[in-house]
């Protein structure tokens, strides 16, 4: 995936202005939200949870192959089949490669963000191989034709009438059915696809490497059908889902689910350990897990490391305001809100996404609610350092020379006398706003305006001067 | 905690997440089942899982189906183990399994799968009953695991409660994919 | 107790009342205060759009003028976290320089956290002049340097039951300095849905320790006429009440 040249502020302004997109979001952003908040605070030693899933993914980030071939050992002694994908061509490809030697020709797959990372949907359908997404959220975008707006909630910003017209025209299903009905219509419908299935294709939360198991957390189930149902199983899971210990779930299932959504545990998590065993009527013949890298090795070893600890909860997007009032397509990639600010440019370039690390107010809301304590705020800082650096040496120049003046008492004083006097005069100022950044400003606010009284500084001399000091020079 | 605060706290849990939780003697199983049978406008076609019952339980269910009209359906062995037969599971309204350890934290049953434990079972029909014994209660995830030690079956679920969704609108709606209503009847010990 | 204030660059231009009322009330309180005058700017807008070469300037020329300083209390939280929070990673690669700055951050304050944990005022006098109040609690004063309910309690104390709270308090104006000019439309509709809070209060006035967050809000009310709201500094409010 790779967008020549994202333009944020332009996808941001449209989406600001659609009241339908706007309501949508912020009512499930809301719930989820506050979901989350009363979740943590009903878990008692939440807080110290936080720092001990910290320092279990600090250690699998810091020896990162080490733990996923590990994980791919215990794979195969439990019957399944690890593969080792270096970027998302190379995962394609062994996707595409099983799909073919199967002769498959159709796949239902439960949500998977690392998936769409890779773009494996459009990959399978050029092999020939139709893939039906069964998370509802996901059914209901791929049936529209659209991608997630939210890694946890992807049809956030559609509304039930959206829904109802969709089913309708694509379906077939009776026109304006209720949110219950059109859950029916999807049942049904997916039901189907899940028993036709020649391949079930997921995701993993968690790849545990002791055990070589994977966990996948639902709450529809689809994630337990679709591992339980088609002959074969193909999972392909970021290294950086990996934990240590098969232990280590107990606390990270709970930092991921409340943080979430707010439950206490989702309704079904599935830890799968090999393929089907002899003499058992359910679940894949054969169990493929493709380790996929693209760049997060890289990343262990520089400063944004903390990335890979991201459990994909989602709760920074709930908790940020420029997510919330935009949603997710504007980002125009698969992660949105704070942790595809800071992933997307990782992953695809800070040419491509230059835009992104602006679409943040450093107002700290996401670190205080990250289950994992990843430093976005800092983070999207880092990466406006990064963004100078490729500028080269004119732009950071242009951006010095103020610093120099503003660190020059005299020049900043003078400075500041000029700009006060500018701001208090209506004519100077108005053809300051036709331009640049005091134009940007000027599109929702008026200029500021100096206060009333004598300035500061003016104030202070005359001060210590007492009352019958005199008043020629200004601060 | 004591036996049966840990009990009731899966009690209180499981109820949370929207399991029904009855808690029967023995002996009163089977009148509890029918009644519950009884109330369920459905398909006369239950699953039922071939293996992993205590001593003659299983029987004693397929006698409350019959009696209530049920036919029912299980997974069947041959040499190469296990099978379903896919069009009576598919027409089953109800599924029913013997469920041996399950979590007071989360109020959640685990499933294992294993020969014939018929794991469908709890996932495919609209109603899924699962019962248990008294003492299958354990504290949290953590006991279980350290129970299970290198012995982890092939797939091993956590079931909270029904399947749901929010996804439209945020709407909480069960029965998307599993089961619309999961049923936990706890034998006491008489 | 003497201090040394940090003026901010947003006071010295645009809030000359602020930083007054915040020498008063210092005073009232017993406290003794210095004004450096060779203070500037403490780098922050340097520090928040990358360019840290000219962060590192200011927050050297800044820790040149203060580094005298028994303490130091700045009456804009931004400015307070930017000394407190951020100056000593600047300087990764200096041992010394990291200690030195990191010295210098632990005895910077804000304002209200300066009077709240170093001079201990616990009661502020009801104001002579009631009217109905809320307060904006901006980010950096709950998320950078960790003040919660302090200035609301004080609030509360002065104007009792006319003291409103703000709902979503919590949430973000929309300035996030360059944020409000490269992204202006977001920024925008942030600013009007805290507006609206703060409109369902009622509230004629607006208090904040942050300036920054002031200008935007007072601005932002300006374009849309709401004439009757004025936005101060919480010093403003406690000048009036002890006075």
């Amino acid at each position: 995936m790779m967008k020549a040249s994202h333009n944020f502020r332009k996808a941001s302004a449209a989406a600001v202005a659609d009241e339908v997109l706007g309501a949508a979001v912020e009512k499930t952003a809301t719930l989820l939200f506050s979901g989350r908040a009363s979740a943590a605070a009903r878990y008692p030693g939440f807080e110290e949870l936080r720092d001990w899933g910290r320092s279990r993914k600090m250690e699998v980030s810091g020896d990162l192959w080490r733990f996923a071939r590990r994980f791919a050992d215990r794979l195969e002694a439990a019957g399944g089949v690890a593969h080792y994908a270096r970027d998302a061509r190379e995962a394609v490809e062994i996707v595409e490669g099983i799909a073919r030697r199967l002769g498959a020709v159709s796949a239902v797959k439960s949500k998977s963000m690392t998936a769409e990372e890779v773009s494996l949907n459009e990959a399978l359908l050029k092999a020939g191989v139709a893939v039906t997404e069964t998370d509802l959220g996901e059914f209901i975008i791929q049936l529209a034709g659209e991608k997630p707006s939210h890694i946890v909630a992807p049809a956030i910003h559609k509304n039930r009438e959206q829904v109802a017209d969709l089913f309708h025209k694509a379906l077939g299903s009776p026109p304006g059915l209720d949110v219950g009905g059109l859950v029916q219509v999807a049942r049904k419908t997916l039901r189907e696809r899940f028993l036709a299935a020649d391949i079930g294709i997921t995701g993993a939360n968690f790849a545990v490497s002791e055990t070589g198991s994977i966990a996948i957390v639902t709450n529809e189930g689809n994630g337990r059908l679709t591992t339980a149902l088609p002959p074969v199983q193909i999972a392909l899971v970021g290294i950086d889902k990996i934990i240590p210990k098969l232990y280590d779930l107990t606390g990270i299932l709970t930092l991921l689910t409340r943080s979430a959504t707010g439950q206490v545990v989702s309704s079904y998590v599935t830890v799968i350990t090999g393929p089907r065993r002899e003499g058992e009527e359910e679940g894949p013949r054969e169990l493929h897990v493709v380790l996929l890298d693209n760049g997060r090795s890289s990343l262990a070893a520089g400063q944004f490391r903390e990335m890979l600890h991201c459990l994909h909860c989602g709760a920074c997007l709930n908790s940020c305001p420029v997510y919330r009032a935009v949603g997710g397509h504007a980002y125009e990639s698969v992660y949105p809100g704070p942790m595809g600010d800071v992933l997307s440019p990782l992953l695809w370039g800070l040419d491509a996404y230059a835009d992104l690390p602006d679409a943040c107010t450093l107002c700290g809301r996401c670190a205080e609610v990250c289950p994992m304590r990843i430093p976005l705020p800092e983070f999207h800082r880092r990466l406006r350092v990064l963004r100078t650096d490729l500028k080269g040496k004119k732009a950071a120049w242009k951006a010095l020379v103020p610093a120099i003046l503003a660190g020059h008492p005299m020049l900043y004083r003078a400075g500041l006398k000029g700009m006060r006097r500018l701001l208090s005069s209506g004519p100077g100022l108005s053809g300051l706003l036709k331009a640049g950044p005091a134009k940007a400003w000027s599109l929702c606010r008026e200029a500021p305006r100096p206060g009333e009284g004598p300035d500061f500084r003016s104030w202070w001399e005359q001060r210590q001067k007492g009352p019958k000091g005199d008043t020629d020079e200004q601060g | 905690m004591s036996k049966a605060e840990v009990l009731e706290r899966y009690i209180r849990m499981a109820q949370a997440a929207g399991t029904v939780v009855e808690r029967v003697a023995k002996a009163e199983l089977s009148v509890r089942l029918a009644a519950l049978l009884g109330e369920e406008e459905s398909s006369k076609m239950a699953a039922l899982s071939a293996s992993g019952w205590p001593e003659g339980l299983r029987e004693s269910v397929e006698a409350v189906l019959a009696s209530c009209g049920f036919e029912v359906t299980m997974a069947r062995k041959d040499q190469s183990g296990y099978s379903w037969d896919r069009v009576r599971l598919g027409a089953a309204s109800v599924g029913i399994v013997w469920c041996e350890k399950y979590l007071a934290e989360t109020g959640s049953l685990v499933l294992t799968t294993g020969p014939g434990m018929g794991g469908l079972a709890s996932l495919l029909p609209e109603i899924s009953i699962v019962l248990s014994d008294a003492d299958g209660c354990l504290e949290e995830l953590a006991e279980y695991l350290h129970l299970a030690g290198a012995a982890l079956p092939a797939r091993m679920t956590l079931v909270t409660g029904p399947s749901r969704t929010g996804d439209i609108e945020a709407t909480m709606t069960t029965g998307v994919h599993g089961p619309g209503k999961v049923v936990h009847f706890i034998l006491d010990v008489d | 107790m003497k201090i040394s204030l940090l003026l901010t660059c947003t006071a010295d231009l645009l809030y000359p009342a602020s930083a007054r009322a915040s020498v008063e009330v210092l005073e009232k309180l017993g406290v003794e205060v210095k004004f450096p005058r060779l203070q500037t700017c403490c780098g922050q807008p340097w520090l928040n759009t990358g360019n840290l070469e000219g962060a590192r300037r200011l927050a050297l020329h800044t820790l040149e003028v203060f580094e005298d300083a028994q303490t130091v209390v700045a009456i804009s939280s931004s400015c307070a976290d930017t000394v407190r929070n951020h100056y000593a990673e600047l300087f990764p690669d200096s041992p010394a320089l990291r200690d030195r700055f990191e010295a210098l951050g632990q005895r910077t304050y804000e304002f209200c956290q300066f009077l709240h944990l170093v001079v201990g005022i616990k009661k502020m006098p009801r104001h002579p002049d009631p009217a109905r109040t809320t307060y904006h609690s901006s980010c950096r004063t709950l998320r950078g340097i960790g003040l919660r309910g302090v200035a609301e309690e004080y609030l509360a104390q002065m104007f009792v039951e006319d003291f409103v709270p703000l709902p979503e308090q919590e949430t973000c104006c929309g300035f996030g300095g360059s944020f409000s000019v490269k992204l202006p439309e977001v920024s925008g509709r942030l600013l009007a849905d805290k507006l609206k809070n703060i409109t369902t209060t009622g509230a004629t006035r607006v208090a904040s320790l942050d300036l920054s967050c002031l200008t935007h809000l007072s601005t932002g009310a300006r374009r849309l006429g709401l004439a009757g709201i004025r936005f101060l500094h919480l010093a403003e409010l406690m000048a009036g009440a002890l006075k």
